[in-house]
């Protein structure tokens, strides 16, 4: 990507998330995620280049571009305007946060599973995700887990689960969104499909 | 490529903070090179803190900068020193810190123009810590001098202000229009009075002063391209440090950095060490050795790490 010596005030989606406009969903995601780290408060020696107020506007406007940028027709649209061929583009609100520090309790987890407290599996966590009154599609707008790989989660379907390096990150981000423990989850799920002859690296 | 000229690549590495390790990442990118048939030499211009041949295992050099600083030689070759590397020389630091530790301009003028004048495929600096005007003025003698972070937060936080150091200095010594000058230093401090915030701020408040000026700043900051390295990583978590440095440069300065890649922490960077004797030479298919060559081949190709690491 070139460098085009605009602020970011000016920049658009793209150069706002530093991917290449024919990016494609993954790439744009990837981006978006090491976006906000690099921007988050915790984000080390930062401060040495930037305020806390611009950090903050520069979040604000990475999520923005995610929001259109992730969702195929806001993206076309925001393109064509890009383009001159248009004048207005839609900004979708952002979605409600539906578990904003979640810390679910052991008895809650025994109610939730019929007495148990694990283990975590695929059959588990949907009851868990049920015993909140959540959706599956709330969970995969929430994490950005694909509504296709939440189901072989729960499912355990190890045909169509993907590689382990993003089956990791969705374990996390599902685990994350019920008030559990990610690396109690990510152990106690990897253990079970690996048991079934889940092999994809 | 290049015609029949040798095509000469000097880069200068540097960080901001101490012990991060710039010279066991100079000498060992000096063997790496060597091993594929280049002829390198190494500048030690760490004035005051010179160590770079007691890595390259010469525990007294006989001849150092000092004796070319203090004219007692009149060419910049005549100081340069064999190591055990075929093919890879050796200018020593400075030992004598009171009087070299803070040369005059004028001295450092001469060093500098002295080492643009050597022969040899790739020259690499190295640097001191901090960020004074000898050590900008030094990473400034390429458009892709090096950058060296470690993942600490104190590492980045003197990184990102060895940055700024460079850049608003690369603008200054661009002009001698004393109003642009000016203005450059006072962006320099965040609270100035006049309001500039960023470098885009003052990138349009010299256009404001001088068109032609401004233009070709901008120009300068688009060519300006250095490189970055992360040392002594331990996660993949860490080796992604080496973006957000990248996107902060961008979104900061408007400046492109390649990101050229991460060396692991290893124990056997310790021992060669200890032991004096190159990582490359000591311990070859070490963990850091292999991230070292990998590194060397991005520097010698021009490629860097793309945004996702698999």
């Amino acid at each position: 990507m070139v460098s085009s010596m605009k602020t970011w005030r000016d920049q658009n989606y793209y150069e706002i998330l530093e991917v290449d406009p024919q990016a494609t969903d993954e790439e744009i995601r990837i981006a978006y995620e090491k976006l906000k780290t690099t921007y988050s408060p915790s984000s080390p020696g930062i401060y040495a280049l930037f305020t806390p107020q611009e950090m903050k506007e520069i979040l604000a406007k990475v999520e923005e571009a995610y929001r259109v940028l992730s969702n195929p027709r806001n993206r076309n649209e925001y393109d064509l305007m890009l383009r001159g061929e248009k004048t207005e583009v839609t900004i979708p609100a952002p979605a409600p946060a539906i578990s904003l520090h979640r810390h679910l309790g052991p008895a809650e987890l025994r109610e939730a599973l019929g007495g148990e407290e694990g283990p975590f599996s695929g059959e588990n966590l949907r009851k868990i995700r049920e015993y909140l009154s959540l959706e599956a599609d709330e969970v995969a707008r929430e994490t950005k887990i694909g509504r296709n790989n939440l189901s072989s989660i729960e499912e355990e379907d190890i045909n169509s689960l993907p590689a382990l390096v993003y089956l990791k990150g969705f374990l996390k981000a599902y685990a994350k969104v019920l008030g559990l423990d990610p690396y109690k989850v990510i152990e106690d799920y990897l253990a079970r499909i690996t048991r079934k002859g889940y092999q994809r690296e | 490529m290049y015609g029949e000229k040798r095509e000469k690549n000097i880069w200068a590495i540097g960080g901001g903070k101490g012990g991060i390790g710039k010279s066991f990442v100079v000498a060992n990118l000096g063997i790496a090179l060597c091993e594929r048939g280049k002829e390198v030499i190494l500048v030690d211009a760490d004035l005051g803190g010179a160590n770079l041949h007691t890595l390259l295992g010469i525990t007294y050099p006989t001849i150092t900068l000092d004796d070319f600083i203090r004219k007692e030689v009149r060419n910049i070759e005549d100081v340069l020193v064999e190591t055990e590397v075929p093919h890879l020389k050796l200018i020593s630091g400075s030992l004598d810190i009171l009087t070299m530790s803070n040369p005059k301009y004028t001295q450092k003028q001469r060093v500098i123009r002295h080492i643009y004048s050597l022969d040899a495929d790739y020259i690499i600096i190295d640097l001191g810590a901090g960020s004074s005007y000898h050590v900008l003025d030094f990473f400034l003698v390429s458009e892709r001098g090096i950058f060296l972070i470690t993942p600490e937060p104190t590492s980045l936080e003197n990184a990102y202000r060895f940055l700024k150091g460079v850049f608003f200095r690369k603008l200054r010594n661009l002009t001698s229009q004393y109003e642009v000058k000016k203005i450059i230093e006072l962006a320099m401090d965040r609270g100035n009075p006049e309001g500039i915030k960023t470098p885009f701020d003052l990138l349009e408040r010299v256009e404001g002063i001088d068109r032609e000026m401004g233009a070709l700043l901008k120009e300068e900051i688009r060519r300006f391209r250095p490189q970055l390295i992360v040392n002594q990583v331990r996660n993949r978590a860490e080796a992604e440090i080496g973006f957000f440095v990248k996107s902060a440069c961008r979104k900061y300065f408007g400046i492109e950095l390649s990101y050229l890649g991460y060396i692991f922490y290893d124990h056997n960077v310790y021992l060669s060490i200890q032991k004096g004797r190159p990582l490359l030479l000591n311990h070859p298919t070490s963990d850091a050795a292999r991230c070292i060559r990998d590194i060397t081949s991005k520097l010698i190709n021009g490629g860097e790490l793309s945004w996702s690491l698999r």
